[in-house]
């Protein structure tokens, strides 16, 4: 295991500096010019005005060198460079959103694991039942609706017509936990909600597969409860796919939460990607995405690790 | 239920220039504005912490780089300017007690008030301004709106701590409101350098924190040199915490819910509904945010034929986007400054609505089945919703026409670079009338040849000649003429004024906005506001 470990970290090199040349390619290739952003209407065909905030960005140098210049920061340093936009250093601003971000996913996925694995696992069991009828058509009830509608009628129905939960706004739980959670109900029911609606077919059908399987008529025929059968046996070798669409959701999470971020006024990694994007901030871009990279490929090993956790004979390549 | 409507713009009569420059001891009564020398005191019932919750966030701290739109962001109350408007919109004294031209209107003098502090204490004086003005007018960091706004001054002068003179490089009379505190923010010169993490101003509130999208915290400030008619020092409120909510309908229900106690806008589609069931609950607001029109192509495109300009100004059914687009909030419009207005035009000529006139000249034009790109910005709402009616009303007519939304950047090149044959564009409230028919239209304006592209000789005799007088009758004299041909030639067809509505809870006292929507202004907005307790 520690060897496997050890090995995946080291796979983080190439593939993270594959990804670093990707986006800096790509931005730059994005219609649209920054300078034309920054200089203005009055400005924008000025020679002066574009040559000076061309320096000043360090957008005069050839592409190539803009690259290693920025690259070379980021490792020797630990410099992701400046906000165009706000002026401000990226590293800073990045990691202070990135809690949010990370903590809103979180609470979103749990509570889909604890809407969906129940329900799946019921509608497998009751295979061919009205609960199983109703878990089915619910879970493609969830996958259709559009996020943003789901969100906003939340709000509307819990935050407004109930006065159960607050409509809005960020709280860090290490500030104040109570707020923090009160406040982070609602985002992350309409996320999870919606997560669950997939999670539970998937596990369904995992579960129908592991349900036929010799060992579970062993099993039975050995005498042991249902609920052991199930529970003990069944559900821990069926959970291994959903473990792996947990850990994918979460990952996709981290930069693909900016509706609900709008609507509940987040500050997370999504709308600072959207603003960063709108506005060509190159360096925000650049240095956000990379982040998430490094993000999304730790995730992806901890869901590995916990492949193994749950079923040793997994043999981890 | 209160809905009031606050669309006044100021008034530079001669009159009223002499009252400003001669009267500035009137002036100190009338808006109690200290002399620096007695401290005020505080009223002491009048206090609390404001929830502000506006629909959009600041981009940077730095009001130099990031413009602190004073419609929407709190942290404009950070900040004076030379001038200030009061709540009708009037240019107003603020940092200068008073001002004044030379005959040809391009050198203007202004004495400051003294005693004036930043926040952190350094006073605010004439080498203090010509290093902002300077500032700002870095084309390498100074946001173009401002910079816009200034873009006649030549140079500042220091003629000692108290006196500025500012240069122009042609006769301007709009000077006055382009130093006015937006957006001539004045932000405190030792403090340049950390501006986009801690932006000193020497406004009714400072900096304390700020998350972006998240929170905006602001104190009051308690060495503040202005005072309310009692003499009790302002502002009142505390602090004021800013919430930003982009969506509607959130933004409105954190309003209902007693989240936040003032909200700057609402959703057009909402306001009839919301007024008819909670209107007795809340405070509201409605106010003048400025306008849309469409922008012909004179640079290339099939609009470059004015026959077919002129059928597609018939064809538009401004009624249909009043109904559809505005939800009946403001006025249809043919010009910038609506009804009510000091700088609404009287006298004006512009073409009518008449779909039979217009397929007449179509033909004849032989321009049936036309394909036309409309560009139109596909963040802004009302000017996307605009785009599809003005599409429908042109397809009717006989003109295919695809539309082009497209985000900020895309289209703004779109626009520069002249890739359109129409295009949906907006305008926000000009104190100064100059900054609309200047800057839009005159040929010799870089903004205007990124527009249309029209030129007309005429036209810019006459802006240049409104820019030369203090006589606001005669300038209006002129700004008709000019605009009766902008009507005739349709390098811009005006559609319909834009408003807001703000809403706030009955609990929070003393606040209205100003003028197109200023949540700060002397003598008002959330310098006099408080939460009764």
């Amino acid at each position: 295991m520690f060897r496997f470990i050890v090995y995946r970290l080291v796979q983080l090199i190439p593939v993270l500096l594959l990804v670093s040349f990707v986006v800096f390619a790509f931005m730059h290739m994005l219609p649209g010019d920054v300078i034309d952003a920054l200089a203005g209407e009055a400005e924008a065909h000025d020679p002066a005005v574009r040559a000076a905030l061309t320096r000043e960005l360090g957008l005069d140098k050839p592409i190539y060198v803009q690259y290693v210049i920025w690259l070379g920061k980021i490792v020797l340093h630990g410099d992701f460079g400046k906000s165009i936009t706000t002026r401000r250093t990226i590293g800073v601003e990045v990691f202070k959103r990135l809690p949010a971000t990370i903590y809103l996913a979180v609470a979103s996925v749990i509570i889909s694991l604890i809407i969906a694995v129940p329900l799946g696992t019921l509608a497998a069991i009751k295979r061919r039942t009205m609960t199983d009828y109703v878990v089915t058509t619910g879970s493609v009830f969830g996958l259709s609706i559009p996020q943003f509608w789901f969100a906003i009628l939340c709000v509307l129905l819990f935050a407004l017509y109930l006065d159960w939960l607050p409509a809005s706004e960020y709280y860090s739980p290490f500030d104040d936990p109570w707020l923090g959670l009160k406040h982070l109900l609602l985002p992350a029911s309409a996320l999870g909600v919606r997560l669950a609606a997939s999670t539970t077919r998937l596990t369904r059908a995992s579960m129908l597969d592991e349900v036929r399987r010799d060992y579970v008529d062993t099993a039975r025929s050995l005498g042991l409860p249902e609920w052991k059968v199930i529970f003990k046996y069944t559900l821990r070798n069926a959970l291994i796919p959903t473990v792996t669409i947990a850990g994918l959701q979460f990952a996709g999470l981290l930069g693909g939460t900016v509706v609900i971020e709008a609507i509940f006024s987040w500050p997370g990694i999504g709308l600072t990607l959207l603003d960063a994007i709108n506005s060509r901030d190159y360096p925000m871009i650049q240095a956000t995405v990379l982040i998430l990279a490094v993000v999304y490929v730790v995730v992806n090993l901890l869901v590995d690790i916990t492949y193994r956790l749950l079923n040793p004979r997994i043999r981890l390549a | 239920m209160t809905t009031e409507r606050t669309d006044k713009a100021f008034e530079t009569s001669r009159r009223a220039f002499l009252m400003t420059t001669g009267g500035a001891l009137a002036g100190l009564a009338a808006f109690g504005l200290r002399d620096g020398e007695a401290a005020a005191t505080r009223q002491p019932q009048r206090r609390g912490t404001l929830q502000y919750g506006p629909y959009t966030d600041v981009a940077g701290l730095d009001s130099h780089i990031q413009n602190q739109n004073q419609i929407h962001q709190a942290t404009a109350a950070m900040y004076n300017g030379l001038t200030d408007i009061d709540q009708g919109g009037n240019i107003v004294p603020s940092i200068a007690e008073s001002w004044e031209p030379n005959k040809e209107l391009t050198a203007w003098t202004f004495r400051l008030r003294k005693g004036v502090l930043f926040h952190n204490g350094r006073e605010v004086d004439a080498e203090a301004i010509k290093l902002n003005i300077m500032r700002i007018k870095d084309p390498a960091l100074g946001h173009e709106f401002l910079r816009g706004a200034l873009d006649t001054v030549e140079s500042v002068d220091v003629l000692d701590k108290y006196t500025v003179r500012i240069n122009a490089s042609m006769p301007d009379v709009s000077v006055p409101s382009n130093v006015m505190r937006y957006p001539t923010v004045l932000q405190a010169p030792d403090a340049f350098d950390k501006a986009s993490e801690h932006p000193i101003g020497s406004g009714p509130f400072k900096f304390v924190s700020w998350t972006r999208r998240n929170e905006t915290r602001l104190v009051r400030f308690e060495n503040y040199w202005e005072t309310d008619a009692e003499g009790h020092s302002l502002p009142y409120l505390d602090e004021i915490i800013v919430k930003p909510k982009q969506e509607d309908s959130v933004r409105l229900t954190a309003l209902r819910t007693g989240q936040v106690h003032l909200i700057n806008t609402m959703a057009q589609a909402d306001i009839e509904r919301f007024k008819e069931t909670q209107g007795s609950k809340y405070n509201l607001w409605r106010w003048h945010a400025g306008g849309n029109f469409v922008v012909f192509n004179f640079r290339r495109g099939q609009f470059q034929d004015k026959r077919l300009r002129i059928a597609a100004a018939h064809a538009i059914d401004r009624q249909a986007l009043h109904h559809s687009v505005y939800y009946d909030q403001g006025h249809m419009s043919d010009q910038p400054y609506p009804p009510g207005n000091p700088w609404h035009l009287e006298g004006t000529r512009s073409l009518e609505y008449d779909p039979d006139k217009a397929k007449a000249l179509l033909k004849a034009a032989r321009a049936v089945g036309t394909e036309i790109k409309l560009v139109v910005n596909v963040n802004t709402t009302i000017a996307r919703e605009t785009a599809q009616v003005v599409q429908d009303l042109w397809s009717t007519l006989g003109l295919k026409v695809t539309i082009d939304a497209l985000d900020t950047v895309p289209f703004r090149d779109a626009r520069n670079e002249g890739r359109f044959d129409a295009m949906i564009q907006g305008n926000t409230y000009r104190y100064d009338p100059d900054d609309y028919f200047a800057r839009n239209l005159h040929s010799k304006s870089e903004y205007s040849g990124s527009l249309s592209g029209w030129k007309n000789e005429r036209y810019d005799q006459l802006v240049e000649e409104a820019k030369k007088t203090l006589d606001q009758a005669r300038r209006r004299e002129l700004y008709t003429e000019a605009w009766n041909i902008v009507n005739a030639e349709l390098p811009f067809f005006y559609l319909h004024e834009i408003t807001q509505t703000s809403a706030a809870v009955k609990e929070l006292r003393g606040y209205q906005p100003g003028s197109a929507g200023a949540v700060t202004y002397q003598g008002g907005g959330l310098r006099t506001a408080y939460i009764q307790a």
